[in-house]
């Protein structure tokens, strides 16, 4: 049971307009500690659905959901769900509350009632982690959009989390934005061994993940490594994605004759590759 | 929209910044009282000097002071020359159908002096005091209406995140704006209607655009476990020194002026 979140026999239905909609149809997952999980769908998929389900802010309509073995309709573990699972949203603009760096990143220890030195301590110690120390005592509306995105990561980090879902955080960030932020979320991953699962539109956030999950209308239609989803023909047909250019690439050289074994999905390792070879 | 805005909060080593903030609130609120009392114009005065005094630890040079005065100053010109023409009394100069009298002249420096006081009381608050902290100086001063029934600490939480919008929500309404007249808003019509509708074009997305906004934030607060409950290590983090006594006996002098 613990140490995982998980999701058994998941339905969500909305009601719009007096009309019964699925966004979730009997979903079935498992979230180990430790992973770096990269979730597709396109809109309408139920991708924010699905996250909104993983710390309690929504409950399913039937099946339940397990965070570490604690059942999110219990309204005693909701605050223990919710330091556990941090929850990044889209737009960073909307989810600080302070005008204060410092002030911003005590918000969530405050609200678990924890002594002052703690909070410090924590605070200290998420600046730090996020590159935001020199930031600490800046107005939270003159930071730039990856800034913001960065201190609303390190503002969950204060509640010690085991994971971070994230919402399609890179989507209203600009290009080096973006890739700084991937790579703090992979430095959270492996130094901090925090459990990732970022949601996103962009298949290049998600190219180095452990796992990938593709929803589509309400259900997981694969879950997978990006490799195996991304090189097989019928698994891209499955999820309607357009593959990287490297893959198409790669592919093409095999189908041509050349054995290219390895798994090759980013520019860096085709490089590496390359060099490989040449020695 | 990158420069500093009047009200925002300032980091600083002076003896203002190191007040408690219970203090500065209470003092803020005694000296906005004792000043808008009628007939008692000495209390006016001191606390016009208590604050210059302020003013002066808080390391505001000059330059600094004319600008924050200046989105005031049409605002007291007016008042001034206003009260000081027609209220009526012993004349002191008497210019064909202009006359200025004693008495005018007396309440014109004394509706000045009141803005004054109100508008530099609020701006040395904000200005030394970061958000987190006039909250918890509100929860700790209104705790005991708690007991009541009166949620004190979600009116603070609310204060703060007001703080914390204020330039967000202008910073929307200008590229709202923008957006209207690239679509031809007449907002330089002479027309007042047609300027009225084109303020309403703005004013209503800016108002939707809240509201989402709104749902956003509060969806946010409650993934950071906020329950709405009163947070005792908050106000428990205040500290009460020295240098709190020194101020609040100097404002208790201006209450003590009143009083006799």
């Amino acid at each position: 049971m613990a140490d995982a979140i998980e999701l058994v026999n998941v339905q969500k239905q909305y009601k719009v307009n007096n009309h019964l909609t699925h966004a979730l149809k009997d979903v079935n997952l498992t979230i180990p500690k430790g992973q770096f999980i990269g979730i597709l769908g396109e809109n309408g998929s139920g991708k924010t659905t699905l996250a909104r389900l993983f710390n309690g802010l929504i409950l399913p309509t039937k099946g339940n959901v397990y965070v570490d073995g604690m059942d999110t309709f219990d309204k005693r573990f909701i605050k223990k769900i919710r330091s556990r699972v941090g929850m990044i949203f889209q737009n960073p603009e909307n989810q600080i509350i302070s005008s204060i760096v410092e002030e911003e990143l005590a918000f969530g220890p405050q609200n678990l009632n924890l002594p002052i030195e703690e909070i410090d301590k924590r605070v200290d110690k998420a600046l730090n982690i996020m590159g935001l120390t020199a930031l600490r005592f800046h107005a939270t509306n003159l930071l730039s959009g990856g800034q913001k995105q960065r201190l609303a990561i390190a503002s969950i980090l204060t509640m010690k989390p085991q994971y971070l879902i994230l919402d399609e955080p890179t989507s209203m960030l600009d290009q080096s934005g973006r890739y700084e932020l991937i790579n703090y979320l992979k430095k959270l991953n492996k130094q901090h061994n925090i459990t990732i699962v970022l949601i996103t539109h962009n298949i290049k956030d998600i190219l180095s993940a452990d796992r990938l999950i593709v929803l589509k209308k309400g259900a997981v239609v694969l879950d997978s490594t990006p490799w195996k989803i991304f090189s097989s023909p019928e698994n891209l047909e499955i999820s309607g994605l357009n593959p990287p250019d490297m893959v198409k690439l790669v592919n093409g050289l095999n189908k041509r004759g050349y054995k290219l074994k390895d798994e090759i999905l980013t520019t860096e390792q085709m490089v590496e590759f390359i060099c490989r070879q040449l020695n | 929209m990158n420069g500093l805005k009047i009200g925002q909060y300032v980091r600083g080593n002076s003896f203002l910044h190191k007040l408690d903030p219970r203090t500065k609130l209470l003092g803020c609120f005694v000296m906005i009282i004792t000043s808008l009392l009628k007939n008692n114009t000495s209390a006016l005065y001191i606390n016009v000097v208590l604050l210059l005094l302020c003013i002066l630890l808080c390391g505001i040079k000059f330059k600094q002071f004319v600008k924050m005065v200046r989105p005031i100053r049409y605002m007291l010109l007016l008042t001034f020359i206003f009260q000081s023409i027609f209220i009526s009394g012993e004349k002191l100069i008497d210019l064909w159908v202009i006359s200025v009298s004693r008495e005018g002249l007396h309440i014109g420096i004394v509706t000045i002096a009141r803005i004054f006081v109100l508008y530099f009381c609020s701006i040395l608050l904000t200005r030394t005091t970061t958000p987190a902290q006039l909250t918890a100086a509100i929860e700790a001063l209104l705790f005991p209406m708690v007991r009541i029934g009166i949620p004190i600490n979600k009116f603070a939480t609310l204060i703060n995140v007001s703080l914390r919008f204020i330039p967000v929500i202008i910073e929307e309404a200008e590229t709202i704006t923008c957006a209207q007249k690239a679509r031809g808003a007449p907002f330089n019509s002479k027309s007042l209607i047609k300027k009225f509708k084109a303020i309403f074009s703005v004013l209503i997305p800016v108002l939707a655009s809240s509201l989402q906004r709104a749902a956003d934030i509060a969806i946010a607060m409650e993934s950071r476990c906020y329950t709405g409950e009163i947070n005792h290590n908050r106000i428990k983090g205040l500290s009460f020194g020295k240098s709190d006594i020194i101020a609040l006996g100097l404002i208790s002098t201006s209450i003590v002026i009143v009083l006799v």
